[in-house]
């Protein structure tokens, strides 16, 4: 099932697991340890929705399940990727640019 | 995760010019930043440009390792990079001049917090938003 990852973040529950595996992958326990408030299963609930948004992939390792973000598709960061190439390749264009100049020298 | 930027470059120039130009502080004052750069595994520097908006222009530098005549790097932070980065240069001689092969690595860091950012921020808001008002205007 496809849902819409910005209606995912519309809830403070999936936000909070999305800030938590901003640092590092963790397991379904480890998430819901986190939470006082929030059951293990409403978490588990939680983490499908925001697997099925393409947010959060989660991974059977062993007997655990790992969930990390899954967040390097979104087209923000390959604009800003892009922007940071288009930056070097300028600079180097400036590199051969200096190299002529310095030429005979 | 595999995000990094590589670029393949022709120099036709011999190996030690293109060296040079990418290890001494003027050099790269000239074709990349004002800097404080010294070719000193360890020497932390800074590349400094025109502040501009969410960038104060201020890279902060410090060199991890080279060999000369063939590589260089350097940890890259600035801007929305809260962690170091890292750009590397590695250069082979040819008959008729040299190749650069140029890395720009070490952005996951960078990714989870600036999309978290973005998503936990004002971004997920605003996107929200414009779809409600793209609905709303339908």
């Amino acid at each position: 099932m496809n849902r819409d990852p910005f209606a995912a973040l519309a809830d403070p529950t999936r936000r909070a697991i999305i800030d938590l595996l901003a640092q590092q992958a963790l397991n379904i326990n480890q998430i819901s340890d986190h939470f006082n408030t929030v059951s293990r299963q409403a978490v588990t609930k939680q983490l499908k929705y925001l697997e099925d948004s393409g947010l959060v992939n989660i991974e059977k390792n062993g007997r655990e399940k790992y969930c990390y973000l899954a967040l390097d598709n979104l087209e923000e960061v390959n604009n800003w990727l892009r922007k940071y190439e288009k930056f070097w390749n300028k600079n180097l264009d400036k590199l051969e640019d200096y190299l002529k100049k310095r030429e005979g020298k | 995760m595999a995000k990094e930027i590589n670029i393949e470059r022709f120099y036709p120039y011999p190996i030690e010019k293109v060296w040079n130009a990418i290890t001494t502080s003027d050099a790269l004052s000239d074709w990349l930043m004002p800097n404080d750069f010294k070719l000193e595994i360890g020497h932390e520097f800074t590349f400094k440009t025109k502040p501009q908006p969410s960038f104060d222009g201020i890279v902060k530098c410090k060199v991890i390792d080279f060999e000369a005549p063939i590589r260089l790097s350097y940890t890259w932070q600035g801007g929305p990079l809260k962690k170091p980065t890292t750009v590397s240069f590695e250069l082979k001689s040819k008959a008729n001049g040299t190749v650069l092969y140029f890395r720009h690595s070490g952005f996951e860091g960078f990714i989870n917090q600036y999309i978290v950012r973005f998503l936990l921020g004002s971004g997920w808001k605003n996107l929200l938003f414009k779809k409600i008002k793209l609905h709303l205007d339908k």
